[in-house]
């Protein structure tokens, strides 16, 4: 018989194995290995609680959430207009196709020092990062939308009329919208990830920033808090996305690219 | 023999629990072919999967052969509307799944294989994977897989669904073809009426969920059938008249409470 | 036919030779070469590089952190996720903790790497293997799920043993999702690496383009740039061999969990 068992037993199951994994933490912590290197869970509740009825963590979710909002909406810009472009041009598109793919493949984190080179310090090379970071996905799903459009529907127009323009303004635009919605949905996670790599690279505030700093101070229940705040916002965002996403979108066009945060 | 004696099983959907059969009996004779038929979620492949022990009554027996049923039973062959090949064997490597789980020596299963391979029309496409090959071949090579052990018991689910209509007419002939040499007991879920008179001996109508029997009819039609007659023969169609009119109103009472169905 | 694909590579050769051109008419006219460096300047520091042989320590550093990384998640990835979705009742426990661990990012915990583990090749191995475990469990945990339906009760009804399902489906499936995920892998392996390498190292090819980028060196910084791309190009091609040789069945392009879906 290879049957599941009932949802209540595994919800119970569920809470033994969480209650094993932070009871093993919490007793092992100080017991065998310094509470210094690895913290232990009732320390990171408690701060918790603090970071949240001190208020202290507000400014530093803000921070992270305006790089990777930021980033994610000059992203969209830039890659919707390349995506549009390119969409047109369907001949240029094929000759840039492979090159597009190799820069595609280029690790966009190996560009951090390039950002930095180039755009100094602050959160300009940390926003710069996040647009490099969601500006191909973007891209490749509106291209995608813009070569969906049936070449009919075109066609018709321009018999009845319509100029170039008014063919993008009144078919393109508003077929690849659910494209590009698709696509920001994707790269959501790709903007909060990149937003927090880049903080934990030259942040002084932020999410990322609370990560490194807290290691560097010693202080790893610090570092365990901040990263509790990090998977819950991602959480939060994956689940809205997963549960709203299609019924925002209305219908779910195919989309280029996915992942979740693991993806950077 | 299969008895099935006062069965019940219910699912958990999304948190709500379904009884997909509840309190239902059926019995099934040696060497009969007998197709299931029902409105689509009525309980049918529950009944399938309870009978290969794949899941367990919560109330009631399933007898096999006089003995229950209690772990999976290994003496009935499974064709599921899934096509389930090991996509990494080959045509010869997926048929002879079965003789290798059986530990078959290696040279006696060779000459099955190729039997089998014979007997369903699959000549040169030996050495093929499943990717290259159509879905009817797909097919053919289920059938010979789950014929090859020579199950007494062959449950079909809507083994053929997923084909297109001529090419299911194909399938239908070839299985009476091979069936009239094996002479098992199949038990065939469909919900195509005209695929259940034209293959079965005997047509087994289920209700909307939860699955209950609303007709049990044999089917006196002469084998071997001929498929190109068979369809327009007056007795078929009184047969045909007579199960749907059970059918349809199972079908439209069960779109009218649940507004799904297709 | 023939021409026109000629035609197109010809054609791409010249875009790629005109950002080149253009590149250089940047940094004489509009843009300081300070920030974008030429592309004479990028050349020479590569071949100093190659020639005098200095790059060797550097890419193979950053190699090492991948191929151990990648080994290692690749293989305890695979692994964990077979064990866990070998019953349908450890998968539904484990689901929601896996969505959990694989919604957090993991690279941010590279400082508490770097704390545990120094700040030579251990750290980087370390992220390397946690980002690729999770890729690799994530993937491997939902493509396996889907073999469960079809492929294992099929085998089950046909007589097989814990240990045969083991033998027949789950290992070759496993050798599947362990070359198709190492494709997926190798992407996230080496930013892992690279990114590591950024937050505190003392060779590698990250650790070479941010001290060029704090040495002011744009041509050092785009020389490595160029030969992470050789890298990841010659990483991917390695992968693309390995699973023409270990899964000659699969045409390029199959999407094996939807074939075992079928």
């Amino acid at each position: 018989m290879i049957e599941r068992a009932p949802m209540w037993r595994i919800r119970l199951y569920q809470l033994i194995v969480l209650g094993v994994f932070l009871g093993g933490w919490e007793w092992v912590s100080d017991r065998y290995i310094r509470t210094l290197w690895i913290s232990k869970p009732s320390l990171i509740a408690e701060r918790t609680v603090e970071w949240f009825s001190s208020g202290f963590i507000y400014s530093h979710i803000l921070a992270t959430l305006q790089i990777a909002g930021l980033g994610l909406l000059i992203g969209t810009a830039i890659g919707v207009v390349f995506g549009i472009v390119l969409g047109l041009q369907r001949s240029l598109s094929h000759l840039l196709d492979p090159i597009l793919g190799g820069a595609y493949t280029m690790p966009r984190i190996a560009f951090l020092p390039v950002v930095l080179f180039w755009f100094g310090f602050g959160s300009r090379p940390m926003v710069a990062l996040v647009v490099l970071m969601t500006f191909f996905v973007l891209f490749f799903n509106t291209r995608a939308g813009v070569e969906s459009v049936k070449g009919d529907l075109v066609a018709s127009m321009r018999v009845m009329g319509a100029t170039r323009l008014q063919v993008i303004r009144m078919v393109i635009l508003p077929s690849i919208v659910p494209f590009i919605l698709a696509a920001m949905m994707i790269a959501a996670p790709y903007a909060l990830v990149g937003a927090i790599v880049a903080e934990i690279f030259i942040g002084s505030k932020g999410l990322g920033f609370l990560i490194v700093s807290s290691t560097g101070d010693l202080d790893l229940t610090g570092t365990f808090t901040a990263c509790l705040v990090v998977t819950v916002i991602s959480l939060i965002a994956t689940l809205v996305i997963a549960r709203h996403g299609p019924r925002l979108l209305g219908r779910s066009p195919e989309t280029i690219g996915g992942g979740a945060a693991a993806a950077f | 023999m299969i008895n099935i004696t006062g069965v019940s099983k219910s699912f958990e959907k999304d948190g709500e629990k379904i009884d997909a059969v509840k309190d239902f009996s059926l019995t099934i004779n040696d060497g009969e072919f007998v197709a299931l038929i029902g409105p689509s979620g009525c309980g049918k492949s529950t009944v399938l999967n309870m009978i290969a022990g794949l899941l367990a009554p919560e109330e009631g027996v399933v007898e096999y052969n006089g003995e229950r049923v209690t772990a999976i039973n290994t003496s009935v062959g499974y064709m599921t509307q899934k096509d389930s090949l090991l996509p990494w064997r080959t045509t010869e490597g997926n048929i002879s799944a079965p003789l290798d789980i059986r530990r078959v020596p290696k040279p006696e299963r060779a000459a099955l294989v190729s039997q089998a391979i014979e007997k369903v029309r699959l000549g040169g496409f030996e050495r093929h994977h499943p990717d290259e090959l159509s879905g009817g071949m797909r097919k053919r090579v289920l059938l010979a897989r789950t014929l090859i052990y020579e199950p007494d018991t062959l449950l079909m689910d809507e083994p053929f669904a997923a084909l297109d209509a001529l090419l299911k007419l194909v399938m239908q002939e070839e299985l009476l073809r091979i069936w009239s040499e094996a002479r098992a007991t199949v038990v065939y879920v469909t919900h195509d009426l005209t695929e259940a008179i034209s293959i079965a001996d005997r047509i087994v109508v289920f209700s909307k969920r939860p699955g209950r029997i609303v007709l049990d009819l044999p089917v006196e039609l002469e084998r071997p059938r001929d498929f190109d007659t068979i369809r327009t023969s007056p007795e078929f169609l009184k047969l045909y008249n007579r199960v749907w009119a059970t059918l349809r109103h199972e079908v439209v009472s069960q779109e009218e409470v649940s507004g799904e169905g297709r | 036919m023939l021409s026109s694909r000629s035609g197109t590579t010809f054609a791409r050769f010249l875009i790629v030779a005109g950002i080149v051109v253009a590149w250089d008419l940047a940094g004489r006219t509009i843009i300081d070469p300070f920030y974008i460096s030429r592309p004479s300047d990028v050349a020479e520091r590569l071949w100093d590089w190659v020639s005098t042989g200095y790059i060797v320590e550097h890419v193979l550093t950053t190699m090492a952190e991948i191929v151990y990384g990648l080994v290692i998640g690749v293989v305890l990835g695979v692994l964990v996720a077979v064990i866990l979705s070998s019953s349908p009742t450890l998968a539904a426990v484990f689901s929601p903790f896996a969505t959990v661990a694989y919604s957090f990012p993991q690279v941010a915990l590279i400082p508490l790497y770097i704390l545990w583990f120094g700040v030579f090749l251990m750290p980087k191995v370390v992220l390397v293997a946690v980002v690729v475990f999770f890729l690799m469990f994530f993937n491997t945990f939902e493509g396996v799920k889907n073999v469960e339906g079809g492929l294992i009760a099929a085998m089950r009804v046909m007589g097989a043993k814990r240990l045969d399902v083991f033998r027949i489906v789950v290992l070759p499936a496993s050798a599947v999702f362990l070359i198709t995920g190492l494709r997926h892998a190798v992407p996230f392996a080496l930013r892992a690496a690279v990114f590591a390498e950024f937050i505190a190292s003392v060779r590698g090819l990250g650790f070479l383009a941010l001290t060029s980028a704090r040495s002011y060196s744009s041509a050092g910084l785009f020389a490595t740039l160029m030969v992470l791309l050789v890298v990841g190009v010659g990483l991917n091609a390695l992968v693309s061999w390995l699973e023409r040789v270990v899964l000659p069945w699969r045409s390029a392009g199959v999407d094996v969990a939807a074939a075992m879906q079928r």
